[in-house]
């Protein structure tokens, strides 16, 4: 059975394990503030168009867009389910779990590639090179160039969060993760989470609100 | 340890997908713009704070975690709201879709131009 290394400069395992939680905590916090600047300007120009916003919201794919919330937050039931399952010293059941999670990730990229082809064929690019002439004015533009900064970024966080749970699985298959305290699982899992609850809130904003 | 068992995973796992299924039909109705705002951001901030609490564990979590999300928190109203208020003091009224002149029409300079153009326009 693993068990968690001390570092030097801590005086023991708890104030170690504290620190990198309080850490995961902080960074996630510095994230928020990153989409916040986004939500911000979203909320900003729905304000100055409104009807643009809606008729453009009502162009998106809203059933790829809830098919993509239904895989997100079943995945963050898989995270959460992993570390109970390693909590009770079940390593087999959680990295089945945190192979569904990396397959839902993966189905979530997916759905989205074809989101992007979809709106690609019909010309719809960010800012100038926005070529749906059914539908241009100023207003679908600065919705669309929104739609693809803010689902752009986090998807960049799916592969992200992808790639982390990734390495917690690797070191549960090799036994490195201590049965009573899963930090490194924890804080993937985590962040995980975080890229499900960001979500949560662009799926009305962008789909939804027509 | 976090003291939450499997039963409460798989309640809110459902509870969540319900919410969700909530959400889309509510969207389906034609509510008033701002009813409808306030119906899929309320659901949205509701299963947040499922997550938050159970998945996340945030009522078991360390006092000082607590504090660092209830700071983003906090900044992130801040950042949103003024954000909100610096543009539209400078671009209301609300552009309506009738008085918008085509993209090609917008003064040089960007996007900002060309709303200034659109507003004066009026």
């Amino acid at each position: 059975m693993a068990r968690a290394q001390l570092a030097e400069h801590y005086e023991d395992l708890d104030k170690q394990e504290h620190a990198a939680r309080f850490g995961m905590w902080v960074f996630l916090s510095s994230e928020l503030l990153l989409f916040a600047a986004l939500f911000g300007l979203y909320a900003s120009y729905r304000a100055v168009y409104p009807a643009d916003f809606g008729r453009a919201a009502a162009h998106n794919h809203v059933l790829l867009g809830t098919l993509n919330t239904v895989v997100l937050i079943s995945s963050s039931f898989c995270v959460a389910w992993a570390l109970h399952s390693v909590r009770a010293g079940n390593n087999r059941t959680a990295l089945c779990m945190l192979a569904v999670t990396l397959g839902c990730g993966a189905a979530f990229l997916v759905i989205k590639g074809i989101e992007y082809g979809l709106h690609i064929e019909e010309g719809i690019l960010p800012a100038g090179y926005y070529r749906m002439h059914a539908f241009d004015t100023p207003g679908a533009r600065m919705f669309f160039t929104l739609y693809y900064l803010m689902t752009g970024l986090h998807a960049l966080h799916v592969i992200a969060g992808m790639s982390l749970l990734t390495w917690a699985g690797i070191a549960l298959l090799r036994d490195r993760v201590d049965p009573t305290r899963p930090t490194l699982l924890e804080n993937a899992g985590l962040y995980w989470h975080l890229v499900d609850v960001i979500w949560i809130y662009l799926w009305p904003l962008l789909y939804l609100l027509r | 340890m976090h003291g939450i068992t499997s039963r409460t995973y798989v309640i809110t796992w459902i509870g969540l997908l319900c919410l969700t299924a909530l959400s889309f039909g509510s969207a389906q109705f034609h509510l008033p713009v701002l009813l409808g705002e306030v119906i899929a951001l309320g659901i949205a901030t509701v299963k947040a704070g499922w997550v938050l609490l159970v998945f996340m564990h945030m009522l078991q979590s360390h006092p000082g975690n607590r504090l660092a999300l209830a700071s983003a928190g906090f900044m992130l109203l801040l950042l949103a709201t003024l954000m909100f208020a610096d543009v539209r003091s400078r671009l209301s009224p609300p552009v309506s879709n009738a008085a918008q002149p085509p993209v090609s029409a917008a003064l040089p300079g960007g996007e900002a131009a060309g709303m200034r153009a659109a507003w004066r326009a009026q």
